[in-house]
């Protein structure tokens, strides 16, 4: 009987833990979510659960519309454009690196564990103390705000992000594969194209949505090195919010979560993969 | 092996090399080079040598110690908090039970999120009729404009910058642990169930030896991501009130990009940020040594 008594009280202080860890998790979820539902009334009432929904801030968002006489919100699509340029450029050319440079570390230890370690170390370096020599050099090009240095640039983080999660996917594939591909006369590279990479693929759909996500996500770097909306990212559109704007929150809002649907959608894989990819591609690299 | 097989792998690995040699390197060496120069571009566009003045400014600013408080009071709390946090969770959530999943799902949704839109949420949340403010009155604390970039006290401020990073970051210290934790064979619990161990004992006996690797690479990321959180920063209290949530991300984006702080300018930023380069780098170090001991005796090695 005391045992039982034990274990049900465990289940409920367990249960509630929980519930405040979601509550603490989703409320500023669900805030910004009703927030790009209020009508402008209502933004500074901070109510949860507003009486009338409305659209009008998502249509403000997309067509662009004047508040207070003087603020003007510019329209979302070219912004999202150029996040969408940014992101999937960034994730093709993540693949196609990383994935050859993981190969090498995972099949042929090529710089030892030495030069894998610096690669992914490169990951945590943070982009301001970077960003200052960038933006003196790419303006001395002329390339200052464009989406090139931006692609460029974010390959700092999502290139050994590539490389970490590849190296794990190339432990799952035996071996054998080459050695039968050398016996049939397959050349190195060959072998490569042919034979590794289609049983590979998972593993790029998984690094292409990671590197999406992040790179989709960044924020520093286009702040930096952008200044019009020829290249302008999402990130700094809904940062302009805060710094040019003013407090239109309900507009705001409803960038957030135009913005946040096309990563979150992918929150199911990213649960599937990421840890995985991130905790074996360390531990046997 | 052969040395063909040595030269083919350096050439797959050189794209990525280049890659990473341009932006890690190269703006490392530009740093330092910039660091002993006076360059201030609105001012004029020579550039003059200035020998070691800029990391003499270092010590004349007066905002600097400030600013270098912030930081690493930033950092403990929430390296502390968010490993805490996720600890707690991959603890919890380790043994599936209906609805487990969809509980993972859902707080992994911070993670997906840009910075800016964490800025956008937290601030809407923290307005002065925003949400926070009828939660703390059950607790007897006085509502407030806790973000308040005029009047706001630093420390309410500081504290709720904490809480959103911790928000942002503990999502992934949970799923890297959960990864770890998920990976030890259940049968070694299921033995230590029959032998009577308590979960502590089972913690402390097969839990935390079997995932020493997972554990560190949790620390590294909960240590060197509130390093990169200048997004955070920036949307959310933009360093006020005052100066007071300025971390050294935010400063040097104040003295090298917007150029409003007393000592703005290329020179000192590029000192800045290089003194950031060194604490990311003396992190990584250390704990990469850390590990390297362990790694061999680590789970994953076996």
């Amino acid at each position: 009987m005391r045992g039982r008594r034990k274990k049900i009280m465990s289940v409920v202080i367990k249960g509630i833990v929980l519930a405040a860890f979601l509550v603490f998790f989703l409320a500023p979820v669900y805030t910004l979510v009703i927030e790009s539902l209020k009508p402008e009334s209502q933004w500074l009432t901070g109510t949860l659960f507003p009486t009338r929904l409305t659209l009008s801030n998502y249509g403000a968002v997309l067509h662009g519309r004047i508040y207070r006489q003087v603020t003007y919100i510019p329209p979302i699509m070219g912004y999202m454009i150029n996040s969408l340029i940014v992101s999937l450029a960034e994730m093709v050319i993540s693949i196609l690196l990383g994935s050859l440079a993981a190969y090498a570390i995972q099949r042929y230890r090529t710089g030892g564990s030495f030069l894998s370690g610096w690669i992914i170390s490169m990951m945590f370096i943070p982009p301001v103390g970077v960003i200052i020599p960038l933006l003196i050099y790419y303006t001395r090009l002329g390339l200052y705000d464009t989406l090139t240095v931006l692609i460029i640039s974010g390959l700092i983080f999502t290139l050994p992000l590539a490389v970490w999660i590849m190296i794990a996917v190339y432990q799952g594939i035996p071996t054998s594969l080459e050695e039968a591909a050398y016996v049939d006369g397959f050349g190195r590279l060959r072998t490569i194209f042919r034979f590794i990479y289609p049983v590979a693929l998972y593993g790029f759909l998984a690094v292409g949505i990671l590197v999406f996500v992040f790179s989709w996500n960044s924020f520093t770097i286009p702040l930096v090195l952008t200044s019009s909306t020829s290249a302008q990212t999402l990130s700094v559109y809904i940062s302009e919010f805060q710094t040019l704007y003013g407090s239109v929150y309900g507009p705001e809002a409803a960038a957030g979560v135009l913005m946040s649907i096309p990563t979150v959608i992918f929150v199911g894989f990213i649960v599937k993969y990421l840890g995985k990819g991130l905790v074996s591609g360390f531990g046997k690299r | 092996m052969a040395r063909g097989t040595k030269l083919f792998g350096w050439i797959l690995i050189s794209p990525t090399l280049a890659v990473l040699l341009f932006l890690a390197i190269f703006p490392f060496a530009y740093l330092i080079y910039l660091s002993f120069q006076r360059f201030d571009p609105f001012i004029s566009s020579n550039i003059t040598f200035v020998g070691f003045q800029n990391y003499v400014t270092l010590t004349k600013d007066i905002s600097f110690p400030i600013i270098l408080e912030n930081t690493f009071v930033f950092l403990a709390a929430v390296v502390l908090l968010v490993f805490a946090f996720g600890l707690v969770l991959a603890l919890m959530l380790r043994n599936p039970f209906p609805g487990r999943n969809i509980i993972i799902i859902l707080i992994m949704i911070p993670f997906m999120l840009s910075t800016a839109v964490i800025g956008t949420l937290w601030r809407i949340s923290l307005q002065p009729f925003g949400y926070v403010n009828y939660v703390v009155t059950f607790f007897h604390i006085k509502p407030e404009a806790w973000l308040d970039r005029t009047f706001g006290s630093p420390t309410y401020v500081m504290i709720w910058l904490i809480i959103a990073a911790v928000w942002e970051l503990t999502p992934l210290i949970f799923l890297i642990l959960f990864t770890g934790f998920n990976s030890i064979p259940k049968e070694l619990y299921e033995a230590a169930q029959v032998d009577g161990m308590s979960s502590f004992r089972q913690f402390r006996i097969i839990t935390f030896p079997l995932s020493r690797t997972t554990i560190f690479l949790a620390l590294f990321f909960a240590f060197l991501f509130p390093l990169r959180s200048f997004g955070l920063v920036y949307n959310l209290t933009y360093g006020g009130p005052g100066i007071y949530t300025a971390t050294l991300p935010f400063y040097i984006y104040l003295t090298g990009v917007s150029f409003t702080s007393p000592y703005a300018g290329y020179g000192y930023a590029s000192v800045l940020s290089i003194l950031l380069l060194v604490i990311v780098s003396v992190i990584v170090i250390v704990l990469n040594l850390i590990t390297r001991g362990q790694e061999v005796s680590g789970f994953y090695e076996r």
